[in-house]
Parts: structure tokens; C-alpha cells; sequence
């Protein structure tokens, strides 16, 4: 029932499921998107202007269904002052199937950061429709000891898929140390035709092997709860996120730092 | 039953959904002023403050505000000096607002071997003469003599004949050795998180966003409320043997209850007002059991066992009237990074409350997940909850206090919930959620508060018709402490809007009120001026005489205001006098009169 109820929601708004929705990480999933807290190569996906260079791979079934696997794949690379990152996600079900191909690149001068990206859609109902669309984000981060804060707009080009317009978003992002081991992250996102969505995100490193995350976001209502293993050059990350209605949703990524 | 455990395993690993708060930030009902448990509990420690250098660690953690780290910074520091003052907590770390807050109720000294307190209560209050005996009267006796302690509370409720309608009568004795405490008389038991046995009228959720959610309690006390429901009748006693701490209880009492025509319990009378006497104390309840806790290191696990057995059938079915009910509760890891939890099974029904306290003092978390199933057993139960009977819940609480700089603290809290089933009148389940913030700041004679709480739930509300509707409730509020000399003012500003989305009704109201406290030796005089221009409800806290917690209502357009008198005639005795009125409303004025005598 609840695999029915999701899918015609996916058939239903297609174009939001397409991209914009779904966190591109098990951080993220535990950060409800805030970025900034714990960087990682798939924050480039929020925000081209962040870069963290290493590999990161995720995994999840949406809402605890196995019919609806969800994964992410996410490399970025530092040279000089410029970040590459290139980024890849699929949705897969027999009957509806969705993907996004990104690259990103930014540029550091000084305290500030540039970034831009281009993301190619695709996405496609057994018998219904097939369509995909470019569409291009860009991102502005400030960083210094005390504080990091990162802007993004999300759909500069005002793409539309399915003759609709997607939605055009706005991300703004502050992150705070409060301790040497606590952090704390603020956040506003603004989609078009939508509230704000106020979030706000907590790390706390309890040991250097060991972080935990967690998160609320208003406007949808959501609990994000995460832990990060810091084994050398791997990090592995488990965390899970509340939906109003839908079960939890459990996410796993795997990250290489080099 | 495994079938049963293994959901709600799965449940509590998997699958969050949300629920619905009918709690205020202080749960109070219009018209009914109690003196609650944590009010009692503070005005016993403001009566005999606790000496904070030979004070247990358990003990320390019931004051609410405290958190494990200061604990912990109290207890470290004690290990090699003596705390002589105030200026030592904040020279070891504890944050000045929390300092302030402690310094009622706390001491540096030794304690007293004999004492005597009484207190007396005349209340009358104008919206109630009507009633044919319009007085209210309360006394407390306790005569406290080393290690034992004999207490005699008696009542009388407005339009009551009886002079003595309610009595409480308790003999407490406490050591430091095997046998830690027995009490025999009127008690009430509290265990765990509470999910079997608690204080009823305990706070879910404050502006102590992490800590008041985490449910401290001595586990037996005596019965000083006036409440006159809940308590227990019979023995206690609390043995610790080795790591071992064992409580037997047994109870057997009357409560009032309303029956129907088949002499089967429709509800319980919770107003303590008996004007009908066939219906007084018409049905006897007894409850037996024991709870065993084991701690080691900075663990502890605890098993809980009771049962409990009314004389007469419920007239819902899913209620049975003999029942036994077991839990099990834990805290690991209580001195840094506390992980607590209960979970209870009864008449095939699971309860369950599971948290995690993590962080450091500058930022702390608390993360708490609820779920108690329909027609759980709730009747001496009150664990973190949205709601008075608690049952029919599931939620998830992410609470965090922030101390970015010296003086200055946020507390935030984010409560998400669901009804499952459908309760009342509401055709089909429901979910809501919560949001509060508060920021304070302290400055040298000044302090300020700035709190926002939202509240979105789907509500049954009859307008043309009746249906759910999504409510929305929003308080911004803001408080100005200001000391100059002996005064103190307090003054406030509240803006109220509630709004039904889908019926496009959008209601407002602003409350504004200038405080003024003033105190000298042995003198303190207190006096509010609230002023109100509203089409929603306001609860606002006064000042009452020691013993009561109230909350005022108010909506309209109107003025009201309170005086509170508190001189200590004699070296040992004190008189407290209060009346309060609303401005532009006939009778309804209250007064009190106290008399605390302490020798």
C-alpha cells in the first residue's frame, strides 16, 4: 500500500522527485541537506561552491521500500584553487525510473569560493512519459575559522521538463563552532511556490572516530538523525530521517578521502 | 506477544511517524489551582535547601535545570574542596544563568536534627460562592526528628460540608544504611521514565529543552499534594542491598468515580469536588508490586512489577479492572552521554520511551523517542508525552541547548508526533508538530528572554461543522528582568495568533504586563498589572503563595492584576497574603491567606 501511495506520488510530481527532494547522502539525509556541518564530495550537489575532494558512494531504499533503491555516486577533486566534481544519482523501480548526471566546478580566491554546475535530468514512466532536461545551479561559500557560510540558487536557467517549469530554489546556509568538538549549522531554503524550510543541524565529534549528526527541518517537519565512523582515509556513514507520513527513510554512504 | 515486541522493535528502529500536544508549556486547567509535584519539590528544597557538599548525586539531579555535566563538575570539585559559595560553581564551569537558578535552592552547611513546618491555607474565591461553603482550607504538619519524618495534610475544598474532605497522612523514615527508606501512610511511587508510576502533574516539555524531558524522580515520597487523586495508601519501603535497590509497595485505597447504570467505571472524579456523596471514594483500588534496580558503574537497569486491581468493571471494554503490568527501565552511561529508556507491557498493550543525552555543556542534544499503543493502561502513568493519558502515541523529540558565548543561552526544542489510531472525536489519525525556541541573555542588572513557540496539529473543531481541521498556534513572547536596588521588574510583551488554514480564520491577540518585586529582610511585596486586547487565550504564570503553581487564562479585551504579600512576622513563621481580580469582570476576585511556621 504504502509502495502504491509513493509511486503515484512520484507519478504525481515527478518533477520535484526528479532532483530537488532527495538527499544526495547518508550526511545529508542526517543534516536535512545542511551542508556546510560535515563536507563531504556530494555537497557539491547542494552547493557547487563546496569542495571536499574524495569519492563518496550512497545508498538507501526511499522510505524503507526495496522497490525503490536510491543511489549516489559523488567525486571531487582539488587542484590549485579549483574543485571538479562530477556526480551521478538513479532512482530505479520496473516501472519508474529517474537519474541526474552533474559536473561542478569552483573557484577559490581568498575567503570566498565560486562554484557552478551543470545537472542533466532524465526521467522516465513505463508507458507514460520519457523526457530529461539540462538545467544549471550556481554557489557562493565564505570560510573562516569561526564561520563558514555558503548561498546557492538551484536552477538558474529556469528549466522546464514535461512543459512545467522546475522549480527554482534558494539555499542559505551558516555553520557555527560552539566548541572544538560541536558545531552547529542554520539554514533557510526558498523553492518557488513554497514556504521557507528553516533547518538546523548539530555535530558533535565524540571521539576523532566518531561523529554524530542530527538535524530538524520545518516546513516539511523532519528529524534527521546520523553517525559517521572516521577510519583513516574511510568514512562510513548510517543515518535515518522521520517523514510526516512515509516511513523512516535509512541511508549508508561510504567515503574516501585522498 | 513476541509478535507484538518484535513490531514495536521494528518500530522503534524503523518507522517514525508523528503526534499531536495538547501540553502547555506548564500543564494547567482554568479554575483548578494545585500545588503540584515540582512545586512541592521546590518548595521543600527553598524550605531545607540541600547541602550541595554532601548532597547524593541523584538528589542533585532532580533540581530540573541541572544537566549531567554540572553535575559532574560539582561532584569533581567536591572530591578535593568544599563549595563555599556561589562564585565556586561559576568558577568551575557552571554557567551563570544556571547559578541563579540554583541558588534557592541550595546550601553550604549542615543540616537540622529536628524541625517543625506548618503551613495553613485559607483561600476564597469569588467565582465560586455560589457553592454553599465557599472557603477552601489546607494544613500541612510535618515534624521532621533526625532520620524520620511524620506528616498530617488535610483539605477542604470549596462548597465541601465536610471540614476534613481530604486527608493525607504519611510517617517517612530514611537512613543511609541497607533498609534507605519506609514510608507508611498516603505515598506516591515513581519509577523509571514513568510510564507505570509518576507524579501526574509533571511537565513534558519547557524551555529546558534538555533536560526537563528526561523524567528524575526520587522514586518515593511522600503524598504533601492536595491533588486529591493518584496517591497510594499502605507501605513502601526502599532497601539497597550491594548494587541492588530493591522497593516493595503495597497500596490499597478509594477513589471517586462516576459509574454507570451497570455499576461500571465510566471516569474517575479528578476535580477532588464531592457534591454527590454516593459518589465518594465508591471504589476501592489496590495495587501491589515491587521494583528492583541494579547499578554498576555508571549504569543501571531496573525491573519494575505491580498489579492492580479495581472493584468494579470498566465500561469500555479494552480496560480491564485486574491487571498486572510489567517494565523494565535503563540508563548506561549516566555521567557523560546518558542513553535511558523504559519500555512496559500490559494487558497485551507495549509503552515504550527511549533517549540518548549527548554533547558537551556549550551543546547539548537530546533525542527522545515515545511510543505507547491504544489502550495502554495510563492511570498512574505520566512519561514524556504530548498529552495527559497518554496512550495512542508515537513521536520523536530532538531538543538542544546552546551556550554560544558568557551568559547568554538558547534552548530549542522540535516535537514531531502522530495519533495512529483515532482518539475523541477525531474520525481518523492525526499528527502535528511543535516548535520552540528561546534565547536568553544576561547582563549585569538585566536580563532578557525572547521565546517562539509554534504548535501544527490536525485538530477536531466543530465551526459550521464539525471536521478536522490543521490548527496552527503561534506565541512570540519577550521578557525584560531588570534589579535596580531591591526591586526587581519584570516586564512582558506576548503576541498570540492561532490560524485554520483551510477555513482561512486567522485569530490574534497581544498581552503585555509590568512586574514589580520588591524585597528587604523580611518583607516581600509583588504586584502585576497584565493588560489584554485578545480573541485567543493567554496562560500566564503569577506569583501565589508557596505551595501553589497557577496559571491565569485570559481572552478579551480587560485588565487584571495580582498582589502578593509574603512577611516573616515572627523569626520562624511567615505570612502570605494574595488577591488578585479582573479589572473589568464582576466577581472574580481571589484571595489567599498563609501561614508558614517553621521551628
Amino acid at each position: 500500500m504504502k509502495l502504491f501511495i509513493i509511486i503515484i506520488l512520484l507519478f504525481c510530481s515527478s518533477l520535484s522527485a526528479v532532483d530537488l527532494y532527495l538527499p544526495s547522502s547518508a550526511i545529508q539525509n542526517a543534516t536535512s541537506g545542511s551542508v556546510l556541518i560535515y563536507p563531504s564530495p556530494s555537497a557539491a550537489n547542494n552547493n557547487p561552491a563546496c569542495s571536499s575532494q574524495g569519492i563518496e558512494t550512497s545508498a538507501t531504499y526511499l522510505f524503507s521500500l526495496e522497490d525503490l533503491p536510491y543511489y549516489n555516486l559523488h567525486v571531487q577533486y582539488k587542484y590549485r584553487n579549483f574543485g571538479f566534481h562530477v556526480g551521478s544519482s538513479f532512482l530505479t523501480h520496473p516501472l519508474y525510473k529517474e537519474s541526474s548526471n552533474s559536473f561542478s566546478l569552483n573557484y577559490t580566491y581568498l575567503n570566498f569560493t565560486f562554484g557552478s554546475s551543470i545537472k542533466h535530468l532524465y526521467n522516465m514512466v513505463e508507458n507514460y512519459h520519457e523526457d530529461s532536461t539540462i538545467l544549471a545551479n550556481v554557489g557562493l561559500l565564505w570560510e573562516n575559522e569561526n564561520n563558514s557560510t555558503g548561498f546557492s540558487i538551484r536552477n538558474i536557467t529556469h528549466s522546464s521538463f514535461l512543459e512545467e517549469q522546475l522549480p527554482i530554489v534558494y539555499l542559505w546556509e551558516s555553520c557555527f563552532p560552539i566548541t572544538q568538538k560541536s558545531r552547529i549549522s542554520v539554514g533557510l531554503e526558498k523553492e518557488s511556490d513554497f514556504d521557507f524550510a528553516f533547518k538546523v543541524a548539530g555535530r558533535y565529534d565524540v571521539h576523532k572516530i566518531f561523529t554524530i549528526l542530527s538535524s530538524y527541518q520545518y516546513e516539511p517537519d523532519r528529524i534527521g538523525v546520523g553517525a559517521v565512523f572516521n577510519l583513516k582515509y574511510f568514512k562510513f556513514c548510517y543515518s535515518v530521517r522521520t517523514h510526516q507520513y512515509l516511513p523512516l527513510n535509512h541511508y549508508i554512504s561510504l567515503n574516501y578521502v585522498f | 506477544m513476541y509478535f507484538k515486541i518484535l513490531i514495536f522493535l521494528l518500530l522503534l528502529s524503523t518507522s517514525l511517524f508523528t503526534e499531536d500536544s495538547e501540553e502547555k508549556l506548564f500543564s494547567f486547567e482554568d479554575e483548578t489551582y494545585h500545588s503540584t509535584e515540582l512545586s512541592d519539590l521546590l518548595q521543600s528544597y527553598k524550605k531545607k535547601p540541600m547541602n550541595i557538599n554532601t548532597v547524593d548525586k541523584n538528589k542533585l539531579a532532580l533540581i530540573p535545570w541541572i544537566s549531567e555535566g554540572d553535575i559532574n563538575k560539582i561532584i569533581l570539585y567536591r572530591a578535593s574542596n568544599k563549595i563555599t559559595n556561589l562564585k565556586v560553581l561559576s568558577e568551575i564551569g557552571i554557567d551563570d544563568i544556571t547559578v541563579n537558578e540554583l541558588k534557592d535552592y541550595i546550601t553550604f552547611g549542615t543540616s537540622i536534627q529536628l524541625k517543625l513546618q506548618q503551613v495553613t491555607r485559607v483561600e476564597f474565591h469569588q467565582p465560586k460562592q455560589y457553592l454553599p461553603s465557599t472557603l477552601k482550607y489546607f494544613q500541612k504538619t510535618i515534624l521532621i526528628f533526625n532520620n524520620l519524618k511524620f506528616g498530617f495534610i488535610s483539605q477542604k475544598d470549596e462548597g465541601e460540608k465536610d471540614p476534613l474532605d481530604y486527608y493525607s497522612y504519611f510517617m517517612d523514615y530514611s537512613s543511609e544504611y541497607f533498609i534507605k527508606k519506609i514510608l507508611v501512610g498516603k505515598y506516591r511511587l515513581a519509577l523509571g521514565q514513568g510510564i507505570l508510576f509518576a507524579p501526574k502533574l509533571g511537565m513534558s516539555k519547557s524551555g529546558a529543552a534538555t533536560s526537563v524531558p528526561v523524567k528524575k524522580f526520587n522514586p518515593i515520597k511522600p503524598y504533601t499534594s492536595s491533588y486529591e487523586i493518584w496517591e497510594l495508601e499502605g507501605a513502601a519501603s526502599n532497601i539497597e542491598l550491594s548494587a541492588f535497590n530493591i522497593i516493595l509497595f503495597f497500596s490499597r485505597t478509594s477513589l471517586s468515580a462516576n459509574l454507570d447504570t451497570l455499576s461500571q467505571i465510566t471516569s474517575f472524579n479528578e476535580s477532588g469536588l464531592h457534591l454527590d456523596e454516593e459518589k465518594r471514594n465508591n471504589v476501592r483500588e489496590m495495587i501491589y508490586g515491587l521494583a528492583t534496580k541494579y547499578s554498576f558503574n555508571d549504569h543501571s537497569f531496573g525491573l519494575n512489577l505491580a498489579r492492580i486491581e479495581f472493584d468494579h468493571q470498566f465500561a469500555n471494554p479494552a480496560r480491564e479492572n485486574e491487571y498486572s503490568a510489567i517494565s523494565s527501565d535503563f540508563i548506561i552511561n549516566r555521567s557523560s552521554f546518558p542513553t535511558f529508556g523504559e519500555i512496559a507491557y500490559s494487558q497485551e498493550k507495549i509503552a515504550g520511551v527511549i533517549g540518548s543525552k549527548f554533547g558537551e555543556s556549550e551543546l547539548r542534544h537530546l533525542l527522545l523517542l515515545r511510543y505507547y499503543e491504544k489502550d495502554f493502561p495510563t492511570w498512574h502513568g505520566n512519561p514524556f508525552s504530548s498529552q495527559s493519558r497518554f496512550d495512542n502515541e508515537i513521536g520523536l523529540y530532538y531538543g538542544m541547548t546552546i551556550i554560544p558565548f558568557v551568559k547568554t543561552k538558547i534552548n530549542c526544542y522540535f516535537d514531531l508526533w502522530s495519533f495512529p489510531q483515532t482518539r475523541y472525536f477525531e474520525k481518523m489519525p492525526t499528527a502535528g508538530s511543535e516548535q520552540f525556541i528561546q534565547i536568553e541573555k544576561k547582563f549585569e542588572a538585566n536580563s532578557l528572554r525572547f521565546s517562539v513557540q509554534h504548535k501544527d496539529k490536525e485538530k477536531y473543531i466543530s465551526l459550521d461543522e464539525a471536521k478536522i481541521r490543521d490548527y496552527e498556534r503561534t506565541t512570540f513572547r519577550a521578557d525584560w528582568w531588570q534589579n535596580i536596588d531591591n526591586f526587581r521588574f519584570k516586564t512582558r510583551c506576548e503576541l498570540v495568533t492561532e490560524y485554520l488554514a483551510d477555513d482561512g480564520i486567522h485569530k490574534r491577540g497581544i498581552l503585555a504586563y509590568e512586574e514589580i518585586k520588591w524585597k528587604i529582610d523580611k518583607l516581600t511585596l509583588i504586584g502585576q498589572i497584565s493588560v489584554y486586547h485578545s480573541n485567543v487565550l493567554h496562560y500566564m504564570y503569577e506569583h501565589n503563595v508557596d505551595g501553589i503553581m497557577q496559571n491565569s487564562i485570559l481572552k478579551g479585551d480587560g485588565a487584571y492584576s495580582y498582589f502578593v504579600l509574603k512577611y516573616n512576622i515572627l523569626m520562624n513563621s511567615e505570612l502570605q497574603f494574595k488577591i488578585s481580580d479582573h479589572w473589568n469582570t464582576k466577581d472574580k476576585m481571589r484571595l489567599y491567606l498563609q501561614i508558614i511556621s517553621s521551628f
